[in-house]
């Protein structure tokens, strides 16, 4: 398979968590944003939307961070919180229903700076780096993504943190 | 003339579904962008559409701030607004009763820098000697407009109760 211009890290619908019960959802929040900050990512909130209904609140969080590993290869991963439903207070967790996909690839070229010379790019992706890709970035990119998935499993107590 | 754009945030959305005081974040918002030097309120609102329907108000308002970074640079964000099905509603404060709006509320905000036609007029050379330091600039100029856009956008998520 060729190296195009982003190479996707995620199972082609996204690393997908499901849970339903009782969770610290500030917590949650506050313990992904820090993690994209230790890891030096440049952090940006895509959508935060809050719904207030009767049979409990609604919750949408979209975040992503990039980080430049060098002057060429670019990490982005996602985080969405894109369904968190029936959300009630208790105390100071909250009881729901939750969905949060993680998303992870590299972006190659993130400058552009081979963008006029296409041929160029593709032969330096496939053939001079290629090498590199597959055994270091991807490496890298991919433990990431799983320590963030397993930050979020932890936080939602579906697994040990030791 | 070429303006340049970078984008440093781009279509962040907020929305919130419930009471607030919109009138107040309103005022708010625009004074938050004021106090940051972004703007007056004469140049701000670029557009402010109401309209009344059967299911309430329904507003519309975009507000283009802008702050003049450098002879060559300007910071901008864009900010756009748009209230649905907005209704009066009272809210039992204590002992006090509130008036309140219910509604969807929704905010979309852009952080982007531009270069100015100053820098086109410049010559080939003068370009060049230019370019050499405005690089380097350039990166504390995002990290700038980065910072004054996320708290400009934490401002509003605080306001409305959401998670920051």
């Amino acid at each position: 398979m060729a190296i195009e211009k982003e190479y996707t890290v995620h199972p082609s619908k996204g690393m997908v968590i499901r849970f339903k019960g009782v969770m610290d959802i500030d917590d949650l929040y506050k313990s992904i944003k820090s993690w994209y900050n230790d890891y030096k990512y440049d952090y940006t909130e895509k959508e935060n939307t809050q719904k207030n209904k009767p049979q409990g609140d609604s919750l949408i969080i979209k975040m992503y961070g990039d980080r430049e590993v060098d002057d060429y290869v670019k990490f982005h991963l996602e985080v969405d919180m894109d369904e968190i439903l029936r959300v009630k207070k208790f105390g100071k967790r909250y009881s729901g229903e939750a969905r949060i996909i993680i998303r992870g690839k590299m972006i190659f070229d993130y400058r552009d700076d081979w963008k006029a010379v296409q041929f160029l790019f593709y032969l330096y992706n496939n053939v001079v780096l290629k090498n590199k890709i597959n055994k270091f970035y991807l490496v890298k990119i991919y433990d990431e993504m799983m320590e963030l998935n397993n930050l979020i499993k932890s936080k939602l107590g579906l697994i040990n943190e030791n | 003339m070429k303006i340049k754009t970078t984008y440093v945030l781009k279509d962040l959305k907020i929305k919130w579904e419930g009471v607030t005081d919109f009138s107040e974040l309103y005022k708010y918002m625009k004074l938050h962008l004021e106090d940051m030097g972004y703007g007056n309120e004469k140049t701000l609102e670029k557009k402010y559409i109401k309209r009344i329907t059967a299911g309430g108000e329904q507003l519309e308002i975009a507000w283009h701030a802008t702050k003049k970074k450098s002879e060559f640079f300007v910071f901008n964000i864009d900010t756009t607004i748009l209230i649905l099905g907005m209704t009066d509603t009272e809210v039992q404060e204590g002992d006090v009763k509130r008036k309140m709006k219910k509604g969807v509320f929704e905010a979309r905000i852009d952080a982007y820098l531009t270069s100015t036609e100053r820098w086109d007029e410049l010559g080939g050379l003068q370009k060049l000697y230019q370019e050499m330091f405005i690089r380097k600039r350039m990166n504390t100029y995002l990290e700038e407009l980065y910072s004054k856009a996320t708290s400009y956008h934490s401002f509003i998520k605080t306001f409305l109760g959401l998670r920051d």
